[in-house]
């Protein structure tokens, strides 16, 4: 049996039927568990469960030895129903029923009818049946499929033009789901490069992030839509868990490299990724949490500040940063010999650390990495026996893209971890 | 905001249930408002086998009860906790306190044979 807390009443439920236990049993303790005392636990154990009233320990005793109903002893495999077609009604109650099945992103949507998904399919040689992918909302719940007639539905209700569609297909392939359960309300970011930059007018200089490009905006939200709904929906309390949710998940930024503004020896980010120069790539990102900005760096400590910028973003659990370098600040990292992107991101990957004691310390890192160290998983097994004051090294999912309009000597971080790439010309 | 629950069903829904096919290019509301047939958007659901608990033992006197951390916000704490408890108001209960091995989502074989072989029970905590 299982002991939860009851900010995750519903999410148990459902992760338990996934699992084919739906009648699972369970207790509730309150929430949260983490950051109490031994004595408000102590508390707890001794009150009541929050969701059924009862006292605790006596229902999690009841559940060690009542004998098994019929309903806990099914076997056999059963399947889901699916509604193909939804109406006719008007757009008014059509809307209500998907923005009730969280469906829909809570703004206006456009009616997926099959004239409209039709139209977004012509832009495809591809089978409407034809499967694209898998998604979770998180990568401890079951996987879904999905279609290119799937992804077409919400390309429409996205409100996508067609000519953008194999663009859209192509994040689809990527299986990266840019609105993930996770509490920590995590967001995607997908950067393009390559000839579809100009064929779609997608922005890679003021602005580019968001707002104001339709293709960026319009495939960014078609790729939140696809995200919630091709993994069964984004139900708040069951397959969305966001504790403090993020706008960059709203609409997803889309945008374009800025390879005008890159110094000679940085290659545009698709090139790093194997591709060629002339190839359409749209690079996905995922863990999106949080976005500095700082200014220029300067000669006399710029690998203090540095540091001290790069580190002061996120926990030392979370490995991945993105570096958003505007082209009018490229300059300084090139004189400081940083001359091409591999070298910026191994100097980031080797000085941005924390000290062993508080790395050990973080939550996050107690939550991911304690268990796999215990296991002997490296390096964390190593970095449990290093001294406290010994630097680690946390950074190994680090990426450079330029972009932005270079209107003042500006540059970001972004918390971003880099998943996958995918050819655009291979969902024509 | 109320999050709804999965099988939801509103008298859309159950109108919807019983509509057939549907032919919208041509039809409207008696208002004049235009109707419209559209196509699911959601993805396609894998099976799922079920599977039957555990038999329950009659009584828990004497039993081995595996209390098993995943090292997730402080479910140690929790456990340890409720070990006190029981060692108070439940001597004739042994209890063992374990974490499980590796990240809270991994397996751990050797923990589930070591409990099946001393025909225990377990209870899991997670934190949050």
């Amino acid at each position: 049996m299982g002991v939860v807390v009851d900010a995750l009443t519903d999410l148990a439920g459902d992760k338990a039927t996934e699992e084919g236990m739906p009648a699972l049993r369970l207790a509730f303790t309150h929430t949260p568990v983490g950051g109490k005392t031994t004595a408000e636990l102590a508390e707890y154990i001794a009150g009541e469960d929050p969701v059924t009233g009862q006292p605790l320990m006596d229902e999690i005793l009841g559940h060690l030895s009542r004998p098994l109903n019929d309903e806990e002893q099914v076997t056999g495999v059963y399947t889901r129903p699916r509604q193909n077609l939804i109406g006719p009604d008007t757009s008014e109650n059509i809307q209500k029923y998907f923005d009730d099945r969280f469906w829909s992103d809570q703004m206006p949507i456009v009616m997926p009818t099959r004239e409209r998904v039709d139209e977004m399919l012509a832009q495809t040689s591809h089978s409407p049946d034809e499967i694209v992918g898998r998604m979770r909302v998180t990568g401890v719940r079951e996987a879904w499929q999905y279609t290119v007639e799937t992804v077409a539905i919400n390309a429409v209700m996205a409100g996508a033009k067609p000519e953008y569609f194999p663009a859209i297909l192509a994040l689809a392939a990527s299986q990266t789901n840019a609105r993930s359960s996770s509490t920590s309300s995590m967001a995607g970011m997908a950067v393009v490069n390559g000839p579809i930059v100009d064929e779609l007018l997608l922005n890679s200089g003021t602005g580019a992030l968001g707002p104001y490009n339709n293709a960026g905006t319009l495939i960014g939200r078609s790729w939140g839509l696809l995200s919630s709904n091709v993994t069964g929906g984004s139900v708040p309390g069951h397959t969305y868990m966001g504790v403090q949710g993020n706008p960059m998940s709203t609409v997803p930024a889309v945008f374009a490299e800025n390879v005008d503004g890159l110094p000679p020896g940085w290659n545009p980010l698709h090139v790093q990724k194997g591709f060629d120069l002339d190839e359409s790539v749209i690079n996905t990102f995922s863990g999106c949490q949080s976005q500095n900005t700082m200014m220029v760096l300067r000669d006399e400590d710029w690998e203090w500040v540095l540091k001290r910028f790069i580190g002061g973003i996120g926990p030392p659990q979370r490995s991945a940063k993105l570096l958003l370098v505007d082209p009018a600040v490229t300059g300084p990292f090139v004189r400081f010999g940083l001359d091409t992107k591999e070298k910026l991101i191994e100097w980031v990957e080797t000085n941005v650390t924390t000290p062993k004691y508080h790395y050990w310390l973080d939550q996050e890192v107690i939550n991911y990495r304690l268990g796999p160290a215990r296991a002997g998983l490296e390096p964390y097994a190593t970095w449990l026996t290093l001294p406290d004051d010994a630097p680690i090294p946390y950074l190994d999912n680090v990426e450079v893209v330029v972009v932005g309009g270079s209107g003042n000597i500006r540059w970001s971080v972004n918390e971003c971890g880099y998943s996958r790439s995918v050819r655009v010309d291979d969902w024509r | 905001m109320r999050p709804i629950k999965f099988g939801f069903a509103s008298a859309l829904g159950l109108m919807l249930a019983s509509a057939g096919p549907a032919f919208a290019a041509a039809q409207t509301a008696a208002s004049g408002e235009p109707l419209y047939t559209v196509l699911n958007p959601t993805g396609i659901a894998p099976e799922i086998e079920r599977k039957a608990m555990a038999e329950r033992p009659a009584n828990l006197d004497g039993r081995t009860i595996y209390l098993v951390d995943v090292t997730f916000n402080g479910g140690d704490l929790f456990l340890q906790e409720m070990q006190k408890w029981m060692a108070v108001n439940m001597p004739e209960v042994n209890t063992e306190l374990r974490i499980k091995r590796g990240i809270y989502s991994a397996d751990d074989p050797e923990l589930w044979e070591e409990i099946q072989s001393v025909d225990g029970m377990m209870i899991m905590a997670i934190g949050h």
